[in-house]
């Protein structure tokens, strides 16, 4: 009974001590990564060798993930380029300065969109509709100091694209107002036209970016409490860790309608995390799972921002500079671990949600933005993903039991299941580890 | 039994629509007004409606309903104003709508004027008869009334005496009192049968006259009109003698001079008609009764109603009824209205009279000489010829006998409206209210006049008497009309009728029913073509009149005037006079109805109709797509399923895309097309097609003559709108294209018959034009009976955002024509949104469609930022003069999203609106 309690006690203080994600992981356009770190080899089974003074970990990880949805604002599945609804080109131009001139064609025709509004209908939307791809690797760096102390250091490349980018005309078939009225066809046919006015490439254009992601490091402390007297209870494990992400991601770039950064876009961060571990009958464990990374504001970028509040959708005409307070992301998980069922095989199955607050833009022109329409923007709001994780390792360690390292395998695959506001990626890859332990 | 009940109640509910105005009641549970209505006033500042009886009517011999009211108030409370009202004005001591109303209480024989304080019912100001003093210090009656305002006072004139000798102008100023302000020793200054004893006295005689032996009758004043912004009233009397080259005269003025007041004459004593001219409108001079018209003995000048027009381009016209006559008992001129150009700057024709004469209507307002004639550089026409016809003809009712001038006349901007309520409708009569709106070259002169048009709705045809308006008034802030009438035709009226906005509960008979059932999806378009128009009368059906609204694949046709008694249509249930004819599946929303006639065969016509997908013609099926040779009902030929729409042959492959604006001028059809199939470019295109029996002939003629990036016109120049205006004066008074584009307005340099691409004229080139509305073309009387239009309104994108450079609002612009070339100007110069004199709106809401009978201006408008809103702004030119510094707002229209076209029917003297589910009556 009275370790049923403690059993309580203390995932109920991993819960609240729950923080954002720990390192550049989480993204709406993708699933989270398993947060748990990767398994720690056995080796000769003398001690827990994840404290082990000076024992050093080291991972590569590859993933490959797509998608050709998301769940929208209200939590329901839509096209990937959709989620804030369809796209409302009555209201484009609203307190959008024309340029070059209102009697250019493409911008005359674009302002005198706005002149069909209140049609009651699905007039002047459109639906869009892409793909996203994802190429990913993933560098982690484990070393451990003394007394449980550790560094950790993470570093992802990623490639990301947005390509077969198009879009419906939902205007209806029927009525005075329909896809076939001659204005909103030549509105059509010159948005390419009407973007470059602005300084945006053509709305179906394919996006790509190649580069590191954000590089964090942490300082961390992880204390094992083992008990090989009781057959049930193994061991009981906590794990603190807290440091700097440096904003060593790509940005995204304005000059295009839809476009990803490889990090959290050009921000300063303080992760932290926790992590809880309970072990039973030698070869399962519980943990449970928390992190948060607070970001620090960019108070100079460059965004496009909303200049009406029924504007939505991507295409924004106006840019501007903003000061940019990027929402605390944040986790909280727990995994099942069996842990060396065969030899060095183990399996796990873990489950997070993953969430980053809402961002909020205080432009710095407020001639031409106004904070609350820019701030209605519904990709500005909180996002959120449930992810179901699943992985398979191998830990050559248990045939090494004299080396000083051994080598891990694993394969792995995230299942986003649910969200709002997020790509639905699924991701699936495998890595490759290294355990050293300096003085045998 | 229950079947004839229902029958009697429908028969009632369709009585009941045929009064679709809101009659206003004396008061509440008493409809009609006890004793007839003797005389009307109307304040445009506060919108109120006076009101008095010829006969004691307890308080409401006097009373007054405001623009909301569906009862009058009582303003006769006190017994010293119960009795007969004869004459009533509007007084004001301030500028913001009148203070008093100054009444001739009594009947006949009254020599005190009474003065009602509208602040306190009870206070009555009085003028005692020791004041009422004729222009040799005899006390006198009165008679005719007119007020307004002067410098801080309200000022009222009185004519008094009706000796021949003796009769003359008093004026009262009228503070906590009334103080006498007329002239030396208060006696009334001299408007009599003398000739003036000062040269230029604004008698009635003139120089040459030599004796008042030779006047036929006493003169009259007829009329008397005071401008406070001109601070002159304009009198205008009857006068007629039979002696050899006696000069007459029908128009004065009085002006202050000092503390006193002055008569005096509207040109120089010394220019005068030679005795061979007969039509100098308001002076004539008697011929030598050799039995030659023109030389006639008996000449006389019948001037019945007087009014000033202050144009949108700032000029100044007298508006009158009546003219100059040959021959006793000659009345030719009650149904001529006529404009005059009145220069208020004008050297004073005597010493002290005050500046201002009627001028010639040429660019510089020439000062007239002698001898004057109507016609001629000089003349008053000032060589724009016909440009003083107000209507462009005489108005809708004959004009033959003493008593058939119009009964109520007002102005409003540059429109004229009129009523009459003499003869009941028939083929001579056609009575009503009826208006016509100035149309102007580019000095802002008046060259012409839109065709005469109903403006209260007709009740119904010639069985009785609800459109005979004894008075009237239009409220442009509310886009109202008032009307006085006598049902029964006795003249005695006692029933005031005013319009009303109606979305719905329309009468089964009604044209709006009809509509909203086969149109339920949308009216997207409309076209009126009013009586007279070439080709769609017959014999026996002269005054055919007709209408098309456009849909989503189908055009009602509906017949609003039939016969030649001047019938107007009122049960539209009638397969003769409304007939829904849809267009062939996949043929799209209809955007533009045409009509054409063919000048080659009059009797010939086509209908057309632009869609999301192309042209198409009304054609017979069989043969070779000939248009149809006159019509008669709705249920007859063509209309008999012998013809339908169609795509017309042969165009296709001319016209490729949609089709967005229709002209005709007879000759050709006009047609412009939106290229929708261009990325990163556009190009529109004005077609031409010659006018052919067979309508497949057509596409041989046809020629691109206008289009994007080909001769003076840019490239991606996008044409938003396109009308056919008249260069009067030209040759022929050619017609020449004007195409609103967001790169300006484009005017064809040759006439619209043969203009290339080569031939066009930029305008505004720095404004870009959503759109442009322009008059009905509706026909003249005499040939090429062509439709006369050289007026448009440009509806342009604007600025409003204090130079962040969005472009979301709206101004109006308007461009008169030069004949000729048919040069543009935009006339007034600085646009037409607001001719206020202080803080005029500059912009306005976003504007879709425009619509103006020059008078009252409405114009669809929203605002993005606002989630419930009125469509529709109601903003006259002069809006200070209508209390307004902002656009009114119709509330009753909150539910309506979206406004797709106004205009007027012109036959049914209703005001409709294409809506997503049909039309609505803005004015019912």
């Amino acid at each position: 009974m009275m370790q049923k309690k403690k059993l309580f006690f203390l995932i109920v203080l991993l819960v609240v001590t729950s923080g954002l994600l720990a390192i550049d992981n989480a993204h709406f356009y993708k699933s989270a990564n398993l947060h748990k770190k990767s398994t720690v080899g056995w080796f000769d089974e003398l001690e827990k060798y994840d404290t082990l003074d000076w024992f050093t970990k080291i991972d590569f990880n590859y993933l490959y993930g797509d998608s050709g949805s998301c769940w929208d604002k209200n939590g329901h599945s839509a096209p990937l380029l959709n989620s804030t609804g369809n796209y409302d080109m009555l209201y484009l131009m609203e307190n959008v300065p024309v340029k070059p001139d209102f009697q250019h064609y493409a911008t005359f025709l674009a302002n005198a969109q706005i002149y069909h509004e209140r049609t009651n209908s699905t007039f002047g939307q459109l639906k869009f509709d892409g793909k996203f791809e994802l190429n990913e690797v993933n560098i982690d760096l484990r070393q451990n100091l003394v007394s449980g102390f550790f560094l950790e250091g993470h570093l992802p490349v990623r490639d990301v694209s947005l390509k077969n980018i198009s879009y419906n005309d939902m205007s209806p078939e029927t009525g005075i107002y329909n896809k076939n009225m001659a204005q909103w066809r030549q509105f059509k046919n010159q948005l390419d036209v009407i973007l470059q006015n602005y300084g945006l490439n053509s709305a179906t254009k394919k996006y790509s970016q190649t580069g590191l992601g954000d590089l964090s490091i942490l300082v961390g402390w992880q204390g094992i409490k083992e008990n090989k007297e009781d057959d049930t209870t193994r061991f009981l494990g906590l794990t603190l860790k807290g440091g700097i992400l440096f904003p060593t991601g790509n940005k995204d770039k304005t000059d295009y309608v839809f476009s990803l950064p490889t990090g959290y876009n050009g921000h300063w961060g303080i992760p932290l995390a926790v992590e809880g571990e309970i072990g039973f009958l030698g070869w399962l464990t519980l943990s449970a799972h928390a992190s948060a990374v607070f970001f620090f504001d960019d108070d100079n970028k460059t965004r496009r921002m909303k200049t009406f509040t029924k504007q939505q959708g991507y295409i924004k005409l106006l840019d501007g500079q903003a000061e940019e307070e990027k929402g605390t992301l944040w986790h909280i998980g727990a995994d099942i671990k069996f842990d060396h069922l065969a030899k060095g095989l183990s399996f796990l199955v873990g489950y997070s949600y993953n969430r980053q607050e809402e961002d909020e833009l205080d432009p710095k022109d407020t001639t031409h933005f106004i904070k609350s329409v820019v701030n209605s923007d519904p990709l500005l709001e909180a996002w959120y993903m449930h992810v179901l994780h699943f992985m398979l390792d191998y830990d050559f360690s248990v045939h090494m039991q004299d080396s000083k390292w051994a080598p891990r395998i694993n394969v792995f695959y995230n299942y986003p299941f649910d969200g709002k506001r997020a790509f639905k990626t699924d991701t699936i890859g495998g890595g490759l580890g290294v355990d050293v332990r300096w003085k045998l | 039994m229950k079947k004839l009940k229902i029958l009697l109640f429908l028969g009632w509910i369709s009585f009941l629509g045929l009064n679709a105005a809101q009659q206003i009641n004396q008061e509440a549970g008493t409809a009609n007004f006890g004793e007839n209505i003797s005389v009307k006033a109307y304040d445009r500042y506060t919108g109120d409606f006076y009101v008095g009886t010829d006969a004691e009517n307890g308080a409401y011999s006097v009373a007054k309903a405001g623009r909301g009211d569906s009862v009058f108030t009582g303003l006769s409370t006190e017994d010293q104003l119960q009795d007969t009202i004869s004459y009533m004005a509007l007084a004001s001591r301030t500028e913001f709508g009148a203070t008093h109303v100054a009444l001739h209480v009594g009947g006949n024989n009254i020599d005190i004027l009474r003065v009602l304080d509208l602040s306190d019912l009870t206070n009555i100001l009085q003028a005692p008869a020791n004041q009422i003093i004729d222009a040799v210090g005899t006390e006198v009656y009165f008679y005719n009334l007119a007020g307004g305002y002067y410098n801080d006072h309200g000022i009222i004139f009185l004519r008094v005496g009706n000796n021949r000798e003796d009769s003359g102008i008093l004026a009262f100023q009228v503070d906590d009192a009334l103080t006498q302000r007329t002239g030396v020793n208060n006696f009334a200054v001299r408007l009599d049968d003398q000739k003036g004893a000062v040269a230029g006295d604004g008698n009635f005689f003139r120089e040459q006259s030599t004796a008042v032996l030779y006047l036929n009758t006493n003169p009259v004043v007829n009329d008397m009109y005071w401008d406070d912004e001109l601070q002159t009233l304009f009198t205008a009397g009857s006068i007629e003698t039979d002696k050899e080259n006696q000069i007459v005269i029908g128009i004065s003025k009085v002006k202050f001079n000092g503390d006193n007041i002055i008569i005096s004459d509207v040109i120089p004593y010394n220019v005068n008609p030679a005795n061979n001219v007969n039509n100098c409108i308001f002076v004539a001079q008697a011929g030598d009764g050799d039995n030659d018209d023109d030389n006639a003995r008996v000449k006389h000048v019948d001037i019945y109603k007087i009014r000033t027009m202050k144009t949108s381009t700032n000029k100044h016209y007298l508006i009158v009824n009546g003219g100059a006559n040959i021959q006793e008992n000659e009345f030719n001129s009650t149904n001529q209205i006529r404009a005059l150009r009145y220069d208020p700057t004008a050297a004073a024709t005597i010493a002290g009279g005050g500046t201002g004469q009627i001028v010639a209507n040429d660019a510089n307002g020439t000062t007239l000489v002698n001898p004057l004639v109507l016609d001629g550089a000089y003349g008053l026409e000032g060589g724009n010829a016909n440009s003083l016809v107000v209507g462009g003809e005489n108005a809708p009712w004959r004009g033959v006998d003493e008593g058939e001038q119009s009964a109520d006349m007002q102005i409003v901007g540059d429109t004229v409206y009129v009523s009459f309520n003499g003869l009941p409708r028939n083929g001579n009569f056609d009575p009503g209210v009826w208006s016509s709106t100035a149309m102007f070259d580019d000095n802002g002169v008046i060259i012409g006049w839109t065709k005469w048009e109903r403006v209260f709705p007709s009740a119904n045809n010639s069985a009785n008497h609800e459109d005979e308006a004894k008075f009237f008034a239009v409220d442009a802030k509310i886009n109202t009309v008032w009307q006085v009438n006598d049902d029964g035709g006795g003249d005695q009226p006692k029933i005031v009728r005013r319009t009303e906005i109606k979305t719905t509960d329309f009468s089964a008979n009604s044209l709006q029913t009809q509509l909203n059932r086969d149109l339920s999806d949308g009216c997207s378009c409309m076209l009126d073509l009013p009586k007279g128009t070439p080709g769609i009368e017959g014999a026996a059906n002269g005054d055919n009149s007709f209408v098309l609204f456009g849909g989503i694949e189908k055009v009602s046709f509906a017949r609003t005037k039939y016969g030649n008694a001047n019938d107007v249509t009122t049960n539209f249930t009638s397969p003769n006079n409304y007939k829904l004819e849809n267009l062939p599946a996949g043929a799209g929303v209809v955007r533009a109805v045409g009509y054409s006639r063919n000048t080659e065969d009059e009797t010939m016509g086509y209908f057309f109709a632009g869609t999301d997908t192309g042209l198409y013609v009304y054609t017979a099926n069989a043969g070779y797509h000939v248009g149809f040779n006159g019509l008669t009902t709705l249920n007859a030929a063509p209309f008999d399923g012998t013809f339908s729409w169609q795509k017309m042959y042969g165009a296709a492959d001319q016209i490729a895309g949609p089709v967005t604006a229709i002209e005709s001028n007879g000759l050709y059809i006009f047609v412009v097309e939106q290229d929708v199939t261009t990325v990163g470019g556009i190009t529109s295109k004005l077609h031409r097609f010659g006018i052919d029996e067979k309508v497949g002939d057509m596409v041989g003629t046809h020629a691109v003559v206008a289009q994007s990036g080909v001769g003076p016109i840019p490239a991606n120049t996008i044409f938003t709108g396109m009308k056919l205006v008249t260069a009067v004066g030209a040759a022929n008074n050619s017609q020449h294209l004007v195409i609103s584009t967001n790169n300006g307005i484009f005017v064809s340099t040759a006439g619209a018959d043969a203009v290339t691409t080569a031939d066009w004229d930029q305008v505004e080139a720095d404004s870009g034009y959503h759109s442009i509305y322009s008059p009905k073309r509706t026909p003249t009387t005499a040939g090429p009976r062509d439709g006369v239009n050289h007026k448009i309104w440009g509806v342009k994108l604007a600025d409003d955002s204090k130079a962040l450079d969005y472009y979301q609002n709206s101004a109006f612009d308007q461009f008169g024509f030069q004949g000729g070339n048919a040069n543009a100007t935009l006339q007034p110069a600085g646009g037409y949104t607001d001719g206020s004199a202080a803080n005029p709106l500059t912009y306005l809401d976003r504007t879709t469609s425009f619509w103006s009978d020059g008078a009252r201006r409405l114009y669809t408008r929203f605002n993005a930022n606002e989630i419930a809103y009125s469509t529709l702004r109601s903003f006259p030119y002069y809006p200070e003069e209508w209390n307004m510094t902002e656009p009114y707002s119709f509330s009753e229209l909150s539910d309506i999203p979206r406004i797709y076209w106004v205009e007027s029917i012109s036959a049914l003297g209703i005001v409709l609106a294409g809506t997503d589910t049909g039309v609505i009556s803005l004015v019912e």
